[in-house]
């Protein structure tokens, strides 16, 4: 050993060389930055090995000894516990803290991103050996600290975190925090279920000095609640730990979540992915309903939900209660409902309706006022209204988009398998289903959305003329609609008014129909109507007898004294078809104003 | 007056090449020097990088100019956080499948002109290269001559035991 530190000692005086055999471009040729940035790499995921690579020559010595923005580098990968054989023996363990507690002192001065995982050792603490020292390594360097990432496997870990999070750590931007995934025991060969969250941090506030600078939280659900709701967070993810997530990610509770967005006033970014709470407890029945806050969310951009429609919907309630600002942009995302969710527990409310409800509700009130009428200052706001839908629907103001909603592949098979539905059938039918969802996009109603632009994408899908009933029903008083379907031929139908089969329909549903029909005809009707896509390839689909029922929809139409488009503008698939154009164009001459055919 | 969104560099050898411009910034360095000239049909030389590498680069940058709009996270001193969780696309591994005078010299032309993605790339399949092998690997791998006299080895190697014991 003398004799080890006297030739180390030795090196430390010598320059390094350049190690190169034959003069061919090498890698010692690089700039240090390059080399540095190389070797801090190698042993991303067992850092402790890094010290091999001084054995290979001076010049990788002289970094692994001397550069401190290589320690930094090092220090900011992520450092897991090496073989439970080494850690659960005393001397390995301490050599390995040591090489940590050096590689830090080593990356003085620079700011460091430390990631600890040591997850896959829960029963550490059975064998002796502290998990905690290794967080207590980094109390020294708590002010270099920009970036925390850590795995919380036990209660007793996180009223550990929860007193480092006393310490100063003023640069900390960034904090990831997750419990592990089930494992399964070195010892016992049995899974090892995370612990949950202790009961006395969760409600427990962090000084008010604590994490003065913090901008950036990733948590697992389980991990949330007012303790890391900070006055400077500007980004929050509340997130499972894996593809499939499971019931412990997910935030305990609706007062954990409602009290720790509370805490959040400079909230931008918002992000929940599968952990909604599934329950409110009793005494947090007050916090939930006195939600908002003045402040909570005032200044998001971005709001990303993925999770169950009908947690999904109760957490859109919660937004529009905020309400969202104007300018946010709402990402929803509807998951498959999950086939199994737990029964609550004593002195727990819970409803769970859905998993085997026929009518999966994603469309309700609240989202659509947060799709269509966000109050700006206490004013409805005015950008142009412009609204697509295919299997997403995406709605803008102005050039800013507002809200996306879209279905997972699980669930949109789900609408296509039980309901025979695609998307926008299936958004129309919820509509229709809703009465006062219904209502809202009826004339006369103030608060009926005002969509300067729609743009309606079936694919190939044809719904039938009573859809396209529905459809008119509600979105009639659009300005300008562009349909992009291969075959309108129902499209046409409904548009001229022909009366509706109802053959096939119960006496109350043949009711309803006539009632509808019968209804007071509005003056409201598009401005300018575009068809893209027609394909001349569909059975039945004679390019003379279409461009008959295109005229005749529209000369019907006049002639009945009812709105016309002012603009009509036909795009068909496949080469130019003159003669279709011109018994088009001429039939509807002095029908509409403009008309324009022509091959897309 | 040629095309406005295309310009032209020209490699140490002489060679010139046409590109979106677009696609030129994803180097720093020539999205500056594009701002300074402003609207300009003259060429922009670019010293230090031969042809056969500025041809790799402009391959990378074209095939990845959709990125470069993307935002990443908050830097940390010293490196790039993004680097460290950074999967290496199979499209650039086998960008990177050439020759280790090649591979060398597109991370330092890339240096050189602050594209750092591919600095980023380049770096992280220079490591995964050396990634589990002994130092004498690395040695031959990259024909490195072994400065250490047996002695410095050996003291070295038995201070390094510990981490290799398991």
């Amino acid at each position: 050993m003398d004799f080890a530190r006297k030739a180390t000692a030795s090196m430390h005086k010598l320059p390094a060389t350049p190690a190169t055999g034959s003069g061919k471009p090498n890698i010692n040729s690089l700039p240090a930055e390059l080399l540095i940035k190389i070797l801090s790499r190698v042993s991303s995921d067992t850092p402790w090995k890094i010290v091999d690579l001084g054995l290979v020559c001076r010049a990788w010595y002289a970094v692994t000894e001397h550069s401190s923005a290589f320690w930094a580098n090092v220090v900011s990968n992520e450092w897991r516990f090496p073989s439970l054989y080494v850690i659960s023996a005393a001397a390995p363990r301490t050599r390995f803290l040591d090489i940590y507690s050096s590689a830090l002192k080593q990356s003085l001065p620079y700011y460091i991103a430390v990631s600890l995982d040591i997850s896959p050792f829960l029963e550490l603490s059975a064998l002796g050996a502290s998990k905690s020292t290794l967080l207590w390594t980094l109390a020294p360097h708590s002010q270099r600290l920009v970036s925390l990432s850590l795995v919380i496997p036990s209660e007793g870990d996180l009223q550990q975190f929860y007193d480092f999070l006393s310490l100063d750590l003023s640069s900390l931007v960034e904090l990831s925090l997750a419990t592990p995934p089930l494992t399964l025991s070195y010892i016992t060969d049995a899974v090892v279920v995370p612990l949950p969250v202790a009961e006395d941090v969760e409600y427990k506030p962090l000084p008010s000095s604590a994490l003065p600078r913090i901008l950036t939280v990733r948590v697992t659900g389980s991990l949330f609640g007012p303790w890391l709701a900070r006055p400077s967070l500007e980004h929050l993810h509340i997130v499972g730990t894996g593809a499939e997530s499971r019931i412990t990610d997910r935030v305990r509770t609706c007062g954990l979540l409602i009290g720790g967005l509370q805490g959040c006033p400079r909230l931008e970014t918002l992000e929940v992915d599968n952990t909604l709470p599934l329950w409110t407890m009793e005494y947090e029945i007050p916090v939930v309903k006195a939600w908002p806050d003045a402040h909570a969310l005032q200044m998001l951009h971005t709001c990303t939900v993925r999770d169950d429609p009908e947690w999904v919907v109760k957490f859109t309630a919660c937004l529009h209660r905020a309400p969202l600002p104007t300018s946010a942009m709402l990402d929803v995302t509807l998951s498959a409902p999950q086939g199994f969710i737990p029964t609550a527990g004593g002195g727990v409310s819970c409803d769970s309706s859905l998993s085997n409800d026929p009518h999966i509700q994603f469309f309700t009130e609240e989202m659509c006022a947060l799709a269509f009428q966000r109050p700006a200052d206490g004013h409805s706001d005015t950008a142009p209204i412009r609204m697509e839908l295919n299997t997403v629907l995406r709605v803008y103001a102005g050039d800013k988009q507002r809200l996306e909603l879209k279905v997972s592949p699980e669930l949109l098979t789900l609408f296509k398998t039980r309901f025979g539905m695609s998307f926008p059938e299936a958004l129309v039918f919820q509509i229709f289903m809703e009465p006062r969802l219904a209502r809202t996009f009826q004339y006369p109603m103030p608060l009926r959305p005002d969509i300067a632009e729609l743009v309606l994408d079936l694919g190939d899908r044809m719904p039938d003329t009573r859809w396209w009933r529905e459809f008119f029903r509600f979105f009639k008083h659009v300005r300008r609609m562009e349909v992009r379907a291969r075959d309108a031929l129902a499209l046409f139908q409904f548009l001229s008014g022909k009366p509706e089969d109802m053959t096939g329909l119960c006496p109350a549903e043949r009711l309803r129909l006539q009632i509808a029909q019968c209804g007071i005809p509005s003056k409201e009707f598009m401005e300018e109507f575009t068809l893209v896509g027609m394909d001349f390839r569909m059975p039945d689909s004679d390019e003379g007898e279409i461009a008959q029922m295109v005229v005749d929809t529209f000369v019907k139409r006049k002639a009945d004294g009812r709105q016309v488009p002012r603009d009509v503008t036909l795009r068909y698939r496949g080469a130019r078809r003159p003669a279709f154009e011109e018994r088009v164009v001429s039939g509807l001459e002095g029908v509409v104003r403009c008309v324009v055919v022509a091959s897309s | 007056m040629g095309d406005s969104n295309r310009l032209t560099l020209v490699a140490s050898d002489g060679g010139k090449f046409v590109v979106d411009k677009e696609v030129v910034q994803m180097s720093v360095l020539l999205k500056n020097m594009i701002e300074d000239l402003g609207e300009t049909d003259e060429s922009i030389p670019i010293p230090n990088v031969t042809s056969p590498v500025l041809t790799k680069v402009i391959e990378f940058c074209e095939n990845h100019r959709t990125d470069a709009a993307r935002t990443d996270g908050p830097n940390v001193d010293g490196d790039d956080a993004r680097m460290r969780t950074a999967v290496v696309s199979d499209w650039d591994r086998q960008f990177f499948d050439v020759d280790q005078d090649l591979m060398f010299e597109i991370i330092v032309a890339a240096n050189y002109l602050d594209i750092k993605s591919l600095v980023d790339v380049g770096c992280k399949v220079v490591a995964d290269m050396i990634k589990g092998k002994s130092p004498q690997e690395i040695r031959d791998l990259f024909d490195i001559v072994n400065d250490f006299s047996p002695e410095e080895e050996a003291a070295l190697r038995k201070e390094n035991e510990w981490a290799n014991d398991r």
